[in-house]
């Protein structure tokens, strides 16, 4: 299964979708991991712990993808993108915390615990950013 | 001894104080790193003019990366603050 995308569509290669793909395995596994050992409400948490990491990455893909194609018309401006980028990140890992600890009740430690290793997804970003070439 | 209000205020207050150094810490470093990782990407691009796209994708993951370590401990924090395990250990250890 190739996850580049065809020329004609003109898209900037990240290498996302290879972490996307690794992070939501290791998300399903954590959560099976979690209901096997210390039941539902704990695999809720870790697919929750999970899904706040792989959301982080699909965010930071758009605005990759957005920044591409404003360094095409403007280069130097892209680096805005960025910025909005790493605040937008911040926010919305402060909210979904508060939203999944405070509101949900979620039990902290399986979302923590998923939330912690699912970022190794990041390690595995190197062979797709390497492909790419525009 | 049991688990009076002045306790109870005086556990929170300690717990957000703590939270603080955790955050203000995190963010330092997490700056530090970011400061580091654009220096590089920087001199990469000074070196190699057409390598940017790939080095810039390299440094955002990279820093994505770097940026997991100041996020795992935002979710400790938001965890002392809103699920607070002290006051689970003070009450257990007072019996109550």
């Amino acid at each position: 299964m190739s996850f580049k995308p065809s020329p004609d569509q003109n898209r900037f290669e990240t290498g996302a979708a290879k972490i996307l793909a690794v992070q939501s395995l290791l998300t399903a596994g954590l959560a099976w991991a979690f209901y096997y050992y210390q039941g539902l409400l704990a695999a809720q948490a870790a697919l929750y712990g999970g899904c706040i990491v792989i959301f982080n990455v699909w965010i930071m893909n758009r605005r990759m993808q957005a920044a591409a194609k404003i360094a095409q018309i403007a280069p130097g401006q892209e680096v805005k993108v960025f910025y909005i980028a790493a605040v937008q990140k911040f926010v919305f890992t402060l909210g979904f915390f508060i939203l999944g600890m405070g509101l949900v009740g979620l039990p902290p430690i399986p979302m923590l615990v998923a939330f912690a290793i699912v970022q190794i997804g990041y390690f595995f970003n190197g062979q797709g950013a390497y492909h790419n070439h525009k | 001894m049991t688990l009076t209000p002045e306790l109870v205020t005086e556990l929170y207050a300690s717990t957000t104080l703590i939270v603080g150094i955790m955050l203000a810490a995190a963010g330092f470093a997490s700056a530090l790193g970011w400061a580091m990782i654009c220096s590089k990407y920087l001199e990469g691009i000074a070196r190699q003019p057409e390598m940017r796209a790939q080095l810039m994708t390299q440094m955002l993951f990279t820093g994505g990366l770097m940026e997991a370590f100041p996020m795992i401990v935002l979710g400790m924090s938001m965890w002392f603050i809103f699920a607070n395990p002290f006051l689970g250990a003070v009450k257990s250890a007072l019996g109550g």
